[in-house]
C-alpha cells in the first residue's frame, strides 16, 4: 500500500517538473505560439495553486531548466568610484564590500534579475524596482565611507558575436552604461579593457 | 552452500545499485557546506539589517509561497545570521559523515529554503538542483533493511535518473527554441561572459573558428535532448555521463560555476556511474577490514572490494 502511494507520490512530482517547464517554456515567436498559448495559459494556471506551488518550491521544481536558454542573457556588472577630497585619490569597487566569489556570483544575479535595466536609450525608463536597487548599493557605499563622493554605474558588457569577429565589425569587448548615480555623465562606450 | 554464495551475491548487486542514493546526501552536504564556508566572512553583507539591501525592498523578493530567514535576521540580533549557518553546516556535516540523514536533510532542506529559495536576492540555478537532491536524500537514502525497503529504493534509484533525464531534456528543449545554440552564438556569448571566478578565459580570436562553436553548441544541445538515451545500456550510458561531466567540467573552468558544475557531475555519477557498479569480491563478514594475517609478520594488508561496471 505504501509502496503505492510513494509510486503515485512520485508521478506527481515529475508531472509537476514537466508542468512547470511546459508553462516557463519560451516558444519562438512564430506561428505555433498562437495556438500553444490557451494550453500554456491554462498550464501556468494550475501550476500556480498554493499547494502545488508550495510543494514545487520546496522540492526546487518550481522554477524552468531552461538555463542559458532560448539565448544567453547579458551580465550586468556595477562600479563604485569613491573619491576622497582631500587626499585627491579614487578608491574603485566592483562589488559594495563582498569578499568571496559565491556572494560576487549570487550579487551578479541579483543583477541579473533585475531584467529593467535594458532601457539603455534613457535612464528614467528604468523600472521602480532596478532604480531603487541601485539606490539602496549607492546609499550601503555611501555609509561605508561618508566623507566621500560616491559614484555608481551599472553596466553590461557587449560580446562581439561570431560574425562580428569574422567580419571585423566588432573585436574586443565593448562596456555598455546602463545606469549611473548621481546622474550626471554623458554616456559613452569604450573598451572594456580601458575599463577599470 | 552454493545458493547462499549466489544470494548473497544478487543482494550485493542490489545493494550497489542503491550505492549513488546513499552516496547522494554526503556529496550534497560537502558541497553546501563548502559554499556556506565561503559564502560566512558575507553573510552579514546579504542578510540582516546591516546587508547591502534596503529592507523596504525585500517585499519584492520573496516568493509568494514560504517563510523567509530574513524576515528574523531583520530584526534580531546579526548573531542569529551566523546560528543559523551554524546550523545550516552542522546539517551538512551530518550529512557528509552519513548521520542522521533523513533529519539532517530535512533540515537542511528548510533552511536552505528559507534562505535561497523564498528570498529570492541571492538565488541561483545551482540552488533549486540542491533543494531537489535534498528532498531524494530524505525519502531514498537510507540503509535498506527489508525487501519492501529495497523495492523502494530501486524505485528511487530510476527516480533520480528520471530527474536528471528530465533537467537535461528541458534544459536542450529550451536552448532549441531559439536560433543561438544552433549557430554557436549562445556557446560563445556564454563562454565570454565576465563572471567574477573562471579559471580560463577564451581570447576573443577564437571566434574566427565558428564552425567549432557551431559544433559545440549543436553537440550540448543535443546531448542534453538525447540524455535519456542512457537507459538504453551501458555503451549509451557511458558515453552519455561522461560526456555530461566532460561540459560540467567546462562550464567550471570557463564560466566560473564551479559549485553548480561539481554538483551536477555528483548527480551524474550518483545516477549512472555508482548504481551500475557490480561488485566482483566480497569481503568475508568475519574478517574486519584491514585485517592482519598470522603470517604477515606486521604488515597489514587492507581488504579491498573491488567494482566493475556492469550493463
Amino acid at each position: 500500500m505504501l509502496q503505492r502511494i510513494g509510486s503515485i507520490a512520485l508521478g506527481l512530482h515529475f508531472g509537476l517538473v514537466i508542468l512547470h517547464n511546459i508553462g516557463n517554456m519560451q516558444l519562438p515567436s512564430i506561428g505555433v505560439k498562437s495556438a500553444v498559448d490557451p494550453i500554456l495559459h491554462s498550464v501556468q494556471r494550475l501550476h500556480n495553486q498554493p499547494v502545488l506551488h508550495h510543494y514545487a518550491q520546496l522540492a526546487g521544481i518550481h522554477g524552468c531548466y531552461g538555463f542559458y536558454s532560448p539565448q544567453v542573457g547579458s551580465i550586468y556588472s556595477s562600479r563604485f568610484e569613491v573619491r576622497d577630497p582631500r587626499a585627491d585619490t579614487v578608491l574603485t569597487l566592483s562589488y559594495p564590500g563582498l569578499r568571496s566569489t559565491p556572494s560576487k556570483l549570487r550579487y551578479c544575479t541579483l543583477l541579473e534579475a533585475l531584467e529593467g535595466w535594458r532601457h539603455e536609450g534613457n535612464q528614467s525608463k528604468t523600472p521602480l524596482l532596478a532604480r531603487a536597487t541601485a539606490h539602496s548599493l549607492y546609499k550601503y557605499v555611501q555609509r561605508q565611507y561618508p566623507n566621500n563622493k560616491i559614484h555608481l554605474l551599472i553596466y553590461s558588457t557587449r560580446i562581439p558575436s561570431l560574425r562580428d569577429i569574422r567580419s571585423k565589425k566588432q573585436t574586443n569587448k565593448l562596456i555598455i552604461p546602463i545606469y549611473e548615480q548621481p546622474n550626471q555623465q554623458k554616456r559613452i562606450l569604450c573598451h572594456s579593457e580601458h575599463f577599470l | 552452500m552454493n545458493s547462499q554464495t549466489n544470494r548473497n551475491a544478487s543482494y550485493a548487486i542490489a545493494n550497489t545499485f542503491c550505492d549513488g542514493l546513499l552516496l547522494l546526501p554526503r556529496g550534497i552536504g560537502l558541497l553546501l557546506w563548502i559554499e556556506m564556508l565561503q559564502l560566512w566572512p558575507d553573510l552579514t553583507l546579504l542578510y540582516g539589517s546591516a546587508s547591502v539591501y534596503d529592507a523596504e525592498l525585500l517585499p519584492f523578493w520573496h516568493s509568494f509561497s514560504g517563510w523567509s530567514w530574513e524576515e528574523i535576521f531583520r530584526s534580531a540580533h546579526p548573531l542569529w545570521i551566523h546560528l543559523t549557518a551554524t546550523a545550516y553546516s552542522v546539517c551538512c556535516i551530518c550529512l557528509v559523515f552519513g548521520k542522521w540523514i533523513r533529519y539532517s536533510s530535512f533540515l537542511l532542506l528548510l533552511i536552505q529554503h528559507g534562505l535561497f529559495m523564498v528570498d529570492l536576492r541571492w538565488t541561483y540555478g545551482a540552488d533549486y538542483l540542491a533543494q531537489t537532491g535534498l528532498l531524494f536524500s530524505i525519502f531514498f537514502s537510507y540503509t535498506a533493511r527489508s525487501e519492501s525497503q529495497l523495492i523502494w529504493q530501486r524505485k528511487g534509484v530510476y527516480a533520480w535518473q528520471a530527474q536528471l533525464v528530465l533537467v537535461y531534456f528541458f534544459g536542450g528543449l529550451g536552448k532549441a527554441m531559439g536560433p543561438t545554440w544552433w549557430n554557436g552564438e549562445a556557446i560563445w556569448k556564454a563562454v565570454q561572459q565576465p563572471f567574477p571566478s573562471s579559471l580560463i578565459d577564451i581570447p576573443l580570436h577564437w571566434g574566427n573558428w565558428s564552425i567549432c562553436w557551431i559544433i559545440m553548441g549543436i553537440g550540448i544541445l543535443l546531448l542534453e535532448l538525447g540524455y535519456a538515451l542512457a537507459w538504453l545500456g551501458m555503451r549509451y550510458r557511458r558515453i552519455i555521463y561522461t560526456s555530461t561531466i566532460a561540459m560540467h567540467i567546462g562550464i567550471a573552468l570557463t564560466i566560473g560555476l564551479y559549485h553548480f558544475s561539481v554538483l551536477m557531475i555528483w548527480y551524474n555519477l550518483c545516477a549512472w556511474y555508482y548504481p551500475y557498479r557490480k561488485q566482483t569480491s566480497i569481503h568475508n563478514d568475519n574478517q574486519p577490514l584491514g585485517h592482519a594475517e598470522a603470517d604477515a609478520a606486521g604488515t597489514v594488508r587492507t581488504a579491498s572490494i573491488q567494482y566493475k561496471e556492469r550493463r
